[in-house]
């Protein structure tokens, strides 16, 4: 019985960690997208109308870079540290811990905890990115049509 | 107490995959991250005759240098001294030079080595990445701010 629930803490926190580095290929991939986008839009901005100024044609841009730069920021869960050690100068008795499994099995719940609230937080800036450049790009459908109309 | 585990090794190898992933992920990041800042350099330089006079070239110019040097200290290829025994990186090798594969392949210490050489490495990018993406986010902020300040100073 207890086997089974560390075998399924294990198969959550693999779970956490593809989301995470999904989410982060995702994230790495809009943000290419969004610059690559922002110098197209810059570009014309002499052709625009009086009410497209820099600050109403930039700021979703920034808001975005904002929100994707902090899904990607790189974070290690605090409840994983004492068995994922990133130390300058390392010495190779400080892997000791690698023995101790009871220490391991005991920490398995506060890593899916830590890996879960990372993913939160990636998933909620991710989202946000997503969901203004979505905005962003049926506001821009609709101002090209009213001034073509 | 502690519980001795069946095959102590495989426990070592594990957290070196996780090293090695963390590493992996961490590159992959930079390399990104470099293009990002080389297309926003380019926009922003593109629109440099209309920025206010308080913002010289050299000032724009410097969170961008910053970054760019921050991302290139993540990716240099780093292969330790005390880990080169194991992972021989020269030229002229020889099949003999391998030999000792077969023989280190289960120590534990040679894999607590690893463990240490990869771990240090893996500090040493975290730190630069984590530089390099602060100098973004604060500099994305501080153009927020400036475009508010013009916008309705």
């Amino acid at each position: 019985m207890a086997q089974d629930k560390n075998a399924q803490m294990r198969n959550l926190i693999a779970g956490y960690r593809d989301s995470m580095m999904l989410s982060d290929i995702k994230a790495l991939i809009a943000v290419l997208f969004v610059a690559i986008m922002m110098g197209t839009v810059l570009q014309y901005r002499a052709q625009y109308p009086w009410y497209l100024s820099p600050l109403v044609i930039l700021s979703p841009f920034l808001i975005i870079y904002l929100s994707l730069l902090i899904s990607v920021y790189p974070r290690f869960p605090r409840a994983g540290r004492q068995r994922f050690p990133i130390w300058r100068n390392a010495d190779p008795k400080d892997f000791d811990f690698v023995a101790d499994t009871e220490a391991e099995l005991e920490g398995l719940p506060a890593l899916c905890a830590g890996l879960s609230r990372i993913l939160w937080w990636k998933n909620i800036t991710l989202l946000t990115a997503n969901l203004l450049s979505i905005a962003c790009l049926a506001a821009a459908l609709v101002l090209v049509f009213v001034g073509w109309l | 107490m502690n519980k001795p585990l069946a095959n102590p090794a495989q426990a070592y190898r594990g957290l070196i995959a996780g090293y090695t992933e963390a590493i992996r992920a961490s590159d992959f990041k930079a390399n990104i991250a470099f293009l990002f800042v080389a297309f926003m350099m380019g926009s922003v330089l593109w629109n440099y005759t209309s920025f206010p006079s308080y913002l010289p070239i050299q000032l724009v110019l410097l969170p961008f240098l910053t970054v760019y040097f921050s991302l290139f200290m993540v990716l240099i290829p780093r292969y330790p001294k005390r880990g080169a025994k194991t992972f021989i990186v020269a030229r002229n090798l020889t099949p003999a030079d391998f030999e000792f594969v077969a023989q280190t392949v289960d120590d534990v210490e040679q894999l607590k080595l690893t463990c240490a050489v990869l771990s240090d490495i893996l500090w040493w990018k975290t730190q630069c990445i984590r530089v390099g993406f602060l100098v973004a986010i604060v500099c994305v902020l501080l153009t927020m701010v400036l475009l508010l300040y013009a916008s309705f100073a």
